[in-house]
C-alpha cells in the first residue's frame, strides 16, 4: 500500500525538477539508444561475416576424410562418401554439396596462377553457396568440360568465355596431369582475392581429370546456422571420427569466430563505460535530490517514515527515471535500427577487400529481442543500482539534523 | 491538571560537539508530561527549548539520563522503531516549511495515516474530518506552495492530530504568522486540546502562547530556572 504512496511521490518529485529530470533522462536514454544501435550494428556485421563465410565456400557445416588439412597437396578422398550423404539425409539435411577440391595451376598462354580447383555438382552448389548467382558472363557450369572462372582472373589472364586454358595438377596417384578446357562462364564476387584463386569445374569432369573417378574430397551442407553445434556433435555420432572429419563453420573459419568474440568482448567493455557513465549520472542526480531534500527527508522521518520508507521512494524516484529513459531510449534505438536495417551503412570504400564483406559491403543493423531486453534490463537495474547509494544515505540520516539543516 | 506522565526526562542532558569542542545544550534534567497538558518552554534562543523538544519527540537522544514516552526509552531503539514510536505516539507541528511540497492538503495530512496503515473509508473519514475541523475543506486540493502560511501551519496541525496521538510537539508554530493568524492558529490547538484531552508541549516565547499555556517552563541556558 505505502509502495503506491512512495511511488506517487516519488512521480511528483521527478516532475519538480523538470529540467534536471529531463536531463537525466536525456542522458541515460541516449546512453540506451547508443548501446542497442552499436549492439543491432554488430549483430549485423557477425551476420555478415558468417553470411560471407558460410556462402561464400565454406557451407555451414563441412565433412572431410579423417586427417584433412586445409593445405594439403596430395587428394584425401572421403571414404564411401554415399555413407556420408546418407548421414546427412537421416538428419533431413537437403541443402548439401560433393566437391573434389584440388590445388592446381592455370595456364593462360605465357600467364599462369595458382587456383584452387573445385570440381562441384552445379544444382547442388548452387544450394549450399552464392557462386551460382555471382555469373557476370557465360553459363554456370553447363557445359561437362567447362571452366568457371572469377572475372577478375580471367581479366589478369587475358581470357574471355570461350577461351582456352591449361590445368596442371597432381591426380589422385600424386601423379601430374594436365589438360585444356574451355572457359565456359566468368563469376564475381566481392571479393577479389577469392575469385582470383577459385575455379570450378563439374564434379565429373574434375574427377576424369584428376583420375579420381567417383571421389569427393569435401562434402559442404547448408544446415542454416541454428543449433549448429547440435547438428555437428549429432553427425559426428553418425560418422565416426576415425574416418571422417566434421566441423562446423566456425571450425572451418576459426579466424571468424575468434573475430566474433573479440567484437563481442569490445562490446562488452563499450557496455560497462556506457553504463559507468549513466551510473555516475544518476548518482549525481540522485545525490543532488538528497542534499536539496536534505529538511524535507528529516520532517518525513520525524513523523514516522520508516529508513525503509525514505529508501524505497528515493530508489523509485531513481528507477521512474531509468524507465522513463529506457522507454524513449529503446524507441529511439529501435527506430534508428529499423532504418539502418533498411538502408543500411555504405562501407564499400573500406570493404572492398575485406574477406569478411564477400556477400555485400553494406552494413545493416539487425536488432534482435533478446539484445533489445538485455540492453533495457541493464539500463533499469544500473538506475536501481544508481539509486540505491544516495537513497541510503537518505534513510540513515537523523532527524535532528536534517530538519535543523537549512 | 495533568496526571499519569506520559513523557518523562530522567536526569536527560544533551552535549554537542562544536568545532571539537563539547557545548552543552541541555544539563541533566528531569520533565514529566501528562496526559491533555498544555505546556509551553519558553525563554531565549538557546536556552535548550528545541533541544527539550527534539527529545521529547524521540527525533534526538540524550547524551545522558534517558527519555521515556508511553514508558519506552528512545535511547538504543534502531531508526525503524523509532520511527514507529513517533509515529504512533508523537505529532509534530515544525516552525515553517513542514509539509510535503509536491503532496497536496489532503495527501499531507493522508500520509500519516498510509503510514498506520488506516483502510478506507475510514481514512478519508478522518482526513476530511480533521481538514473540516482546520477550516481547510476548501483547499483540500492544493499543494503547499498554493497556500498562505496560516494555511500551510493549519495542515500541519491537521496532519500532526490525524493519526490521534496522545502528544503534539510544536516548536515556534507560531513563528511565521501574523499575530491574527497565531491567534487563530493557538485556539484551534487549546480547542483539540480540550476536546480530544490532547497534550500539547509548545517551544517559544510568543506571548500569545505562554499566555494561553496551561504551564510556562523557562530555561536558560540549558536548564529549568522556573516550571
Amino acid at each position: 500500500m505505502n509502495t503506491f504512496m512512495y511511488g506517487r511521490i516519488a512521480l511528483r518529485n521527478i516532475r519538480r525538477n523538470s529540467r534536471r529530470s529531463a536531463l537525466t533522462i536525456l542522458a541515460v536514454a541516449f546512453g540506451l539508444f547508443c548501446l542497442i544501435v552499436f549492439q543491432a550494428l554488430k549483430e549485423g556485421l557477425h551476420q555478415e561475416m558468417v553470411t560471407s563465410t558460410v556462402r561464400l565456400d565454406a557451407g555451414t557445416l563441412q565433412i572431410h576424410a579423417a586427417g584433412h588439412e586445409p593445405n594439403l597437396a596430395v587428394l584425401l578422398p572421403i571414404p564411401h562418401p554415399e555413407r556420408a550423404a546418407s548421414a546427412l539425409r537421416q538428419e533431413g539435411f537437403t541443402r548439401f554439396s560433393r566437391r573434389l577440391k584440388a590445388p592446381t595451376l592455370l595456364l593462360a598462354g605465357e600467364k599462369s596462377s595458382s587456383v584452387l580447383l573445385a570440381g562441384v555438382e552445379p544444382d547442388s552448389e548452387a544450394k549450399v553457396t552464392m557462386i551460382g548467382n555471382r555469373l557476370t558472363a557465360g553459363t554456370y557450369l553447363t557445359e561437362p568440360d567447362a571452366l568457371l572462372l572469377g572475372q577478375e582472373l580471367a581479366a589478369e589472364l587475358g581470357v574471355k568465355v570461350g577461351g582456352k586454358v591449361t590445368l596442371m595438377a597432381q591426380n589422385a596417384f600424386g601423379r601430374p596431369t594436365t589438360r585444356s578446357f574451355t572457359v565456359g562462364g566468368l563469376y564475381r564476387t566481392d571479393l577479389t582475392s577469392f575469385d582470383r584463386t577459385h575455379i570450378y569445374l563439374p564434379l565429373a569432369a574434375a574427377q576424369t581429370f584428376l583420375d579420381a573417378k567417383g571421389e569427393v574430397t569435401e562434402i559442404a551442407v547448408n544446415s542454416g546456422l541454428a543449433r549448429i553445434d547440435q547438428l555437428t556433435a549429432r553427425l559426428r555420432e553418425l560418422l565416426p571420427g576415425d574416418h571422417y572429419q566434421v566441423r562446423s563453420w566456425a571450425q572451418v573459419a576459426p579466424d571468424v569466430q575468434q573475430l566474433i568474440e573479440l567484437n563481442d568482448a569490445t562490446m562488452d567493455l563499450l557496455i560497462l563505460i556506457v553504463f559507468a557513465i549513466v551510473a555516475l549520472g544518476i548518482t549525481n542526480t540522485m545525490n543532488t535530490v538528497i542534499f536539496e531534500r536534505f529538511r524535507e527527508l528529516g520532517i518525513l522521518a520525524a513523523i514516522g517514515t520508516e529508513p525503509a520508507g525514505i529508501l524505497s521512494m528515493i530508489v523509485l524516484e531513481s528507477s521512474f527515471l531509468g524507465l522513463i529513459a529506457a522507454g524513449l531510449g529503446s524507441l529511439a534505438g529501435t527506430l534508428a535500427c529499423l532504418y539502418l536495417h533498411r538502408y543500411g551503412i555504405d562501407l564499400t570504400s573500406l570493404t572492398s577487400a575485406n574477406q569478411y564483406f564477400a556477400t555485400s559491403h553494406v552494413l545493416k543493423a539487425v536488432l534482435t529481442w533478446p539484445d533489445l531486453l538485455e540492453a533495457v534490463g541493464v539500463t533499469l537495474a544500473t538506475a536501481v543500482l544508481a539509486g540505491i547509494y544516495p537513497a541510503w544515505k537518505g534513510a540513515r540520516l537523523k532527524p535532528v539534523k536534517a530538519i535543523l539543516h537549512i | 491538571m495533568p496526571n499519569e506522565p506520559f513523557l518523562c526526562l530522567q536526569q536527560a542532558a544533551r552535549t554537542y560537539k562544536a568545532n571539537g569542542l563539547p557545548v552543552t545544550a541541555l544539563h541533566p534534567t528531569d520533565l514529566a508530561v501528562g496526559k491533555g497538558a498544555f505546556i509551553c518552554l519558553a525563554g531565549p534562543s538557546g536556552s535548550g527549548k528545541t533541544t527539550i523538544l527534539n527529545l521529547m519527540g524521540g527525533i534526538d537522544t540524550p547524551t545522558a539520563g534517558r527519555v521515556l514516552i508511553n514508558g519506552q526509552t528512545t535511547t538504543g531503539l534502531s531508526r525503524a522503531a523509532a520511527a514507529i514510536l513517533r509515529r504512533e505516539h508523537i505529532g509534530f507541528v515544525f516552525q515553517a516549511f513542514n509539509l510535503i511540497p509536491v503532496l497536496t492538503a489532503y495527501e499531507n495530512v493522508e500520509y500519516i495515516l498510509l503510514l498506520k496503515r488506516v483502510a478506507e473509508p475510514e481514512r478519508t473519514a478522518r482526513v476530511e474530518e480533521v481538514l473540516a475541523g482546520v477550516g481547510l475543506e476548501k483547499v483540500r486540493n492544493k499543494r503547499p506552495a498554493e497556500l498562505s502560511g496560516g494555511q500551510q501551519q493549519r495542515v500541519a496541525v491537521a496532519r500532526a492530530i490525524v493519526g490521534a496521538p496522545p502528544i503534539v510537539l510544536a516548536d515556534e508554530p507560531t513563528g511565521s504568522l501574523d499575530s491574527r493568524t497565531g491567534t487563530k492558529l493557538l485556539d484551534l490547538l487549546r480547542r483539540l486540546n480540550r476536546e480530544r484531552q490532547t497534550t500539547f508541549v509548545f517551544s517559544s516565547h510568543d506571548p500569545l502562547i505562554i499566555e494561553r499555556a496551561d504551564q510556562v517552563i523557562r530555561l536558560q541556558d540549558g536548564r529549568i530556572v522556573e516550571s
